[in-house]
């Protein structure tokens, strides 16, 4: 009787605050251990996986997929090193591939337009966004604010940059931001994430995606190296904040990223030094899926099963750990996301999207001792491929309640 | 986030496990051995299967290891071809769980048992989990742990056979260790190298027994280069065997009387420290030269059929020498690896060395048409050299800094005792003169010097402009050197006897030298310069600079007896006080860029190109109390250096690495090439000297191609290089031979020297099931034209003449061992030498060679071995008949004692008695070849005992 007084005045309470404050901004507390970390069997943990390997052409080679964004008809690729987008299809065929053109020109990162069906993509070498349409033809490009390392696209033409943390500290004013909201393309109307520009540096530019789509429609995740808060965010600001804590043994000493007598040696603590490899060096690749979150715990050391990638259940508190997560008649007997290789690419429509080396996936065949009967698409991968291929994109449709 | 990172090697160590059938005691393969167990392991608290759990099969009777794999990717494992009617017992160990056992009984009626999923639980102990029997290999993180207890093994087995039964690492014939096909970088004990750090000191001498586990893991792991990572074993002590002493007495004495052979080796190590006393004294032709020699051939196991440390009776005269060191080394801090390091070394080592050579040569010079001069020498040396060597070394290495130095003392003393009887024949006019020489002659050096060098890597940050790298390195040595000598020559003209010459002659010389050598690089200073820009920021500069610096005082003073009042007079001719400065400095500007073509778990290629603007600037001042000798000179060069280097990386496939070199540089001629004292005494080698002297400049191009397999376990590779190059302004030598038939030279300034050198190799190593073979084919060829001038006052003829110089050397070298049982070893040899004259002369000098090896070892039982090698060996030279001899040397051991630490060996040496020392050898345009006394037939019998004792008890002989 009395706890359902309380809970009825909890959400009195509740209701109360998100009125007067407008917008709702939760902050969920994730504490990680990975230790404790649970796993189980493919059938135990998806409901079903699908492969759907690339072709592997002269055209469509690639190296490695950077980032994934999926539409309803495409796969679509970023390969850094390769300076290429491609766009699949969703059976694994290739549409069309959009190439820099230059040695020294790279794309950076993109973002997509869905109603218009553009890509709109930050480089190195343009001064601007460039603008393709799904059938890789460039259309236009666009003026853009100064240093735009990542973006993320809102539906009602407002765009999120992420900005590049300054190298050369003296030309930089005191106080700077990392995010900045625009109005169109170059118009910023506000800015979020204030840091204090003389205690940080540009040890921040490290290459990972700190923007992505979050899985839950109108809102992306923004995430920083060497923090352990992760950002939901709308067109508008932020919607959620995911504050993840970890064991004493896993941790950045604390205020890692606002001390500045770690100035300039950041990189250096979590990457080079050997006693720090076990730490948690920053969170990426996040997605929200219901009430699951998905993400990949990054850190120094460089094992392949470190254990990467987990699914934490924001209801039960549940956490799972990839790497314990054993491959079974509905994955095929293929491990999934359990290493380096292979982390969430990204979500779409509440399934999450990996990839994984061609090499891996004949590596594991040959080892594999049990009759698997795989799906024709596998069946032609393994007779017509080799381990040369070009990477195979896996989806994972959770099953509830985990 | 993407990182095309290949670190595959844990999974590749598992698959090694499981792919390799694991019976650790031999059995017979008959029909009894049809069972199998299966299952698999599973944390059910978490809900998730354990991979690379380890699961061990045991005799339940005897408690023996029977059958050990890893758990795969599922969890799961098959355990197949297990005796049926034997009660076993199974293990499931993991690290942080409690061992789950269980008795299983296969019968006929049920071969095979599923245990479905094995729960394994936490454990409860904080601490490492402590059993009985520890698992026989398990994955402690990246590293692959076998524990050495589940190996059992003959009571006096050392470390070296139980690598030998590791899956997955193969110790090869010729002492190389190999894990997966790649040999391994290094093998420590304890974390730490082994004194001195040669594995086979480790390998042969630590008894299995004394070992915990054999950790083999990866160093070096660069994410975008995974072909650089190394692979290294370190073997983990026991808890009492920390420390310990090892040690080998042994002595032999002949027939015929008048040889022996002895050696002491004492070696103690505890976790900081490592002691080894080394010493030896023999008459057979067995050189010790430095400390390692004597630990690595005097292990506890003995060598099988590799022919290292054996006595050389290729060597000339009669030989004795008696040598021996310490070596010391100290560990501030426990780690040692790639990132730290704090270790302070010291070696001592003396060496005695006393040769008594007889020779007999005739030494062709081609000195005209059909003409040729014939100098027959009678030749007998004493030499008794010994030498003190002292050194000290430390080493500190904390992540990116490391800083080095060395500190040494070398203390030399040779005297030499010569007799030397010569005839000269011209092919036209017959015996032209004859000269008889005694030398007593004997050098003293002291020589001490130091090393130092501090290098700075700096973090990668594409980001930042800041200077990442510099390192520098700086070296002074100070020398002092006397020599004395009594020379005595007598030279007869037959044609003439006014021109015979008589000297007496003393020398006293002095020499002190001040060496030192500064070297500097520093860079990147690309990002400094072109911040921002996307081109010229990806080029690296690098500025580095050499400078060397050489002082060398000489105080000389010659004397020459008279015949009549037996008095010496200065002669002032010769004797000086002399000053010689040299300065060097080159500075380097190098401008380098690489492309990379990754296609990510693919492959990598990468192609660089370094472009080195080097100038050289050299300072020669020379002064002395001869006045005429007085010189300085200023010398300014170019000399540019152009490298290409391209690697094509396949993974899991091979390597293949190009590098092309283009090269100037500038060697400059010497106070004694352009104006030295002349020393008519010397008869046949008088130098005058060449005032006009100008710098050689060399010109060089070398391309290297090697290929490395990287697909199997078993190694293939194989490669080229030529290197093609010409010096312009060369050193040439213009010899003339007087009337009275004495040889004067002097060096001139000439074109048309070219040289071209090629060289191919290939190494392939397999086994199959318990044959090991092992091949290596090597082939070069060489082809020199050097330009010379030479004259012969006699015929009044006086001409350029070019030298042509052929040299092909080949050899096939075959190795087999089989188990510990047998071990084969084949080579072949063929040397071919030619020297053709165009101009002055047309003759033709030559030689061929071959040498012919075979050996085997065969370890009859665990205690009794039998060794033998025969070689046989042709030597011919033109125009003159050939030799050929054949050398069988053969040994028996057996060893004494529980311990097996007793060796009694008999050796046979030269069977046949047959050796004979043979001298082939040419330059241009002459050719010496004649015989010299050296080592021949003997019967020793060596007794030798080998004390060891580990643990806290004081080391017990």
């Amino acid at each position: 009787m009395q706890d359902r007084f309380k809970k009825k005045l909890c959400f009195f309470f509740l209701f109360f605050v998100c009125i007067s404050l407008g917008v709702a901004q939760t902050t969920f507390t994730i504490r990680v251990s990975p230790d404790n970390a649970h796993g189980g069997t493919a059938s135990q943990i998806f409901d079903s996986i699908q492969f759907t390997p690339l072709e592997t052409t002269k055209e469509s080679l690639f190296g490695s997929i950077d980032q994934l964004e999926v539409t309803d008809s495409f796969f679509i690729i970023l390969d850094k090193r390769g300076k290429s987008i491609l766009l699949f299809y969703r059976n694994g065929k290739l549409h069309t591939r959009i190439t820099t053109g230059g040695q020294d020109k790279y794309f950076n990162y993109f973002t997509v337009n869905r109603n218009n069906r553009q890509i709109i993509v930050s480089n190195n070498y343009a001064n601007g966004l460039l603008l393709f349409d799904f059938d890789g033809k460039l259309l236009k490009k666009q003026p853009c604010p100064k240093d735009v390392q990542s973006l993320y696209y809102f539906n009602k033409n407002i765009f999120l940059y992420n900005l590049l943390r300054p190298f050369d500290q003296n030309n930089s004013l005191p106080i700077s931001y990392d995010l900045a909201y625009s109005k169109g393309y170059d118009s910023v109307f506000k800015y979020l994430h204030p840091y204090n520009s003389k205690s940080e540096d540009g040890q921040y530019n490290i290459m990972y995606s700190p923007i992505n789509f979050s899985g839950q429609e109108g809102t992306c995740m923004f995430s920083l190296p060497f923090s352990y808060t992760i950002f939901q965010l709308n067109d508008s600001g932020v919607s959620c904040k995911y504050q993840f804590i970890f064991p004493v043994e896993y941790s950045l000493p604390p205020n890692f990223e606002s001390d500045s007598s770690y100035k300039g040696k950041r990189a250096k603590y979590v990457y080079q030094d050997q006693d720090n490899y076990k730490k948690v060096s920053g969170i990426t690749s996040v997605y929200r899926i219901d009430d699951y979150l998905i993400f990949s715990a990054q850190r120094g050391l460089m094992s392949m099963d470190a254990g990467w990638n987990y699914l934490y259940n924001l209801r039960s508190g549940n956490l799972y750990s990839f790497t314990k997560i054993t491959g079974d008649s509905t994955s095929f007997y293929f491990p999934l996301m359990s290493n380096l290789l292979e982390i969430p690419n990204a979500t779409y429509k509440g399934k999450i999207y990996s990839s994984t080396p061609a090499f891996r996936l004949f590596s594991i065949k040959d080892n594999i001792n049990k009759q698997v009967k795989y799906p024709k698409v596998l069946q032609d991968f393994f007779i017509n491929g080799n381990k040369n291929n070009n990477p195979v994109i896996v989806e994972f449709n959770l099953k509830p309640k985990l | 986030m993407t990182m095309s990172r290949q670190s595959m090697f844990p999974s590749i160590l598992v698959a090694i496990i499981l792919s390799v059938p694991l019976f650790v005691n031999a059995q017979k393969k008959d029909s009894t051995f049809i069972g199998s167990i299966s299952g698999s392991v599973k944390d059910t608290a978490q809900n998730y299967f354990l991979q690379s759990a380890t699961v061990s099969v045991y005799t339940e009777k005897d408690n023996k290891l029977f059958f050990f794999t890893l758990t795969n990717s599922l969890g799961e494992f098959h355990i197949g071809s297990l005796p049926l009617n034997l009660k076993l017992y199974l293990r499931v160990t993991y690290i942080g769980y409690d061992t789950y056992s269980k008795s299983i009984f296969l019968g006929f009626e049920k071969k095979s048992v599923d245990l479905g999923e094995i729960d394994l639980r936490r454990t409860s102990n904080t601490l490492e989990n402590v059993t009985v029997t520890p698992p026989p290999v398990r994955m402690h993180g990246d590293t692959l742990e076998f524990s050495a207890a589940a190996f059992e093994m003959d009571k006096n087995a050392v470390a070296e056979d139980l690598l030998k039964k590791l899956p997955g690492v193969i110790v090869w014939g010729d002492g190389a260790i190999t894990v997966n096909g790649k040999q391994i970088s290094k093998l420590l004990v304890d974390g730490k190298p082994f004194l001195g750090g040669d594995a086979v000191v480790a390998t042969q001498n630590l008894p299995k027994d004394a070992i915990d586990k054999v950790q083999v893991y990866q160093e070096n792991i660069n994410s975008l280069d995974p072909y650089d990572s190394t692979t290294a074993i370190n073997l983990k002590l026991r808890k009492k065997y920390h420390s310990g002493y090892l040690g080998a007495i042994s002595a032999g004495a002949s027939s015929p009387e008048g040889k022996y052979d002895v050696e002491a080796n004492n070696s103690i190590f505890t976790p900081k420290n490592q002691i080894a006393i080394v010493a030896q004294s023999n008459n057979v032709n067995k050189t010790a030269n430095d400390i390692n020699t004597l630990l690595r051939n005097n292990t506890f196991k003995g060598v099988n059929a590799r022919i290292e440390y054996q006595p050389d009776f290729s060597l000339p005269g009669i030989n004795q020498q008696s040598s021996g060191g310490v070596l010391f080394t100290h560990d501030f801090i426990p780690e040692f690896n790639q990132y730290k390091e704090n270790r302070l070394s010291a070696n001592s080592f003396f060496n005695h060395n006393f040769n008594n050579t007889i020779n007999q040569t005739q030494t062709i010079t081609a000195i005209g048409i059909d003409s040729t001069l014939a100098q027959n020498s009678f030749n007998t040396t004493r030499t008794d050299g010994n030498e003190v060597h002292f050194d000290s070394h430390y080493k500190k290495l904390k992540n990116q800094d490391s800083l080095m130095v060395e500190g040494f003392y070398d203390y030399k003393m040779n005297d030499i005792q010569k007799l030397l009887t010569n005839e000269v024949h011209s092919s036209a006019l017959g015996l032209l003169s004859n000269a008889n020489q005694t030398d007593t002659n004997r050098t003293t050096s002291n020589k001490i010097g130091f090393y130092g060098a501090y290098n700075h890597q700096g973090f990668y940050n594409s980001a930042t402009r800041k200077l990442t790298n510099w390192s520098f390195n700086y070296s002074i040595s100070y020398q002092t050197e006397n020599f004395s000598r009594a020379l005595r020559t007598e030279f007869l003209n037959i044609y003439d006897t006014t021109m015979n010459q008589y000297y007496d002659r003393k020398y006293n010389n002095h020499k002190d030298i001040v060496a030192q050598d500064l070297r500097m690089n520093v860079g990147n200073f690309a990002t400094w310069l072109f911040g921002k820009s996307r081109v010229l920021s990806r080029l690296q500069i690098e500025l580095s600079n050499e400078l060397q610096w050489d002082n060398e005082r000489q105080h000389n003073v010659i004397q020459d007896g008279d015949t009549l009042n037996k008095l010496y007079s200065v002669n002032e001719g010769l004797s000086k006080i002399g000053d010689f400065k040299a300065l060097t400095e080159t500075p380097d500007l190098r401008i380098g860029r690489s492309f990379i073509n990754v296609l990510a778990n693919r492959y990598q290629k990468e192609f660089s190109i370094w472009v080195d603007s080097k100038f050289q600037f050299n300072y020669q001042g020379n002064f002395s109390t001869r006045s005429f000798q007085n010189y300085i000179a200023n010398y300014f060069r170019f000399v540019p250096n152009i490298n290409l280097a391209y690697s094509d990386f396949q993974y899991g496939e091979y390597l293949n690495s190009f590098d092309l070199n283009l090269e100037k540089s500038a060697y400059y001629p010497t106070p004694d090439q352009r104006f030295p004292l002349v020393d008519s005494s010397a008869i046949y080698a008088i130098h005058e000297g060449n005032a006009f002297l100008t710098p050689q400049n060399k010109y060089e191009v070398a391309f290297n191609f090697h290929h490395r397999n990287l697909h199997s376990k078993n190694t293939l590779l194989y490669g080229f290089n030529i290197t093609d190059g010409f010096i312009k302004n060369y050193f040439g030598d213009s010899t003339n031979v007087d009337f009275a038939g004495r040889y004067f030279n002097y060096t001139i300034n000439l074109n048309g020297n070219r040289y071209l050198k090629m060289h191919i190799f290939l190494n392939k190593a397999f086994i199959h099931g318990q044959h090991q073979f092992q091949v290596n084919i090597s082939s070069a060829v060489e082809k020199n034209r050097n330009p010379g001038y030479i004259g012969y006052q006699s015929t009044n003829q006086f001409g350029f003449n070019v030298s042509n110089i052929f040299i092909n050397a080949d050899s096939l070298s075959l190795f087999y061992t089989y188990k510990d049982f047998l071990a084969l070893h084949f080579f072949q040899n063929i040397y071919y030498y030619r020297s053709r004259q165009n101009g002055f002369s047309n003759i033709e000098l030559g030689s061929l060679q071959s040498l012919t090896r075979f050996g085997a070892a065969l370890n009859i039982t665990k205690r009794f071995s039998i060794t033998s090698n025969v070689s046989f060996n042709w030597y011919s030279y033109s125009n003159g008949p050939a030799n050929k001899f054949t050398i069988w040397n053969a040994f028996l051991s057996y060893r004494f004692l529980r311990a097996s630490n007793l060796e009694l060996k008999l050796s046979a040496m030269d069977i046949l008695n047959q050796n004979k020392g043979i001298i082939n050898s040419g330059s241009n345009y002459s050719f010496t070849h004649g015989t010299v006394n050296l080592l021949h037939q003997y019967f020793m019998a060596t007794l030798s005992y080998f004390p060891r004792k580990f643990g806290n008890n004081k080391a017990a002989k």
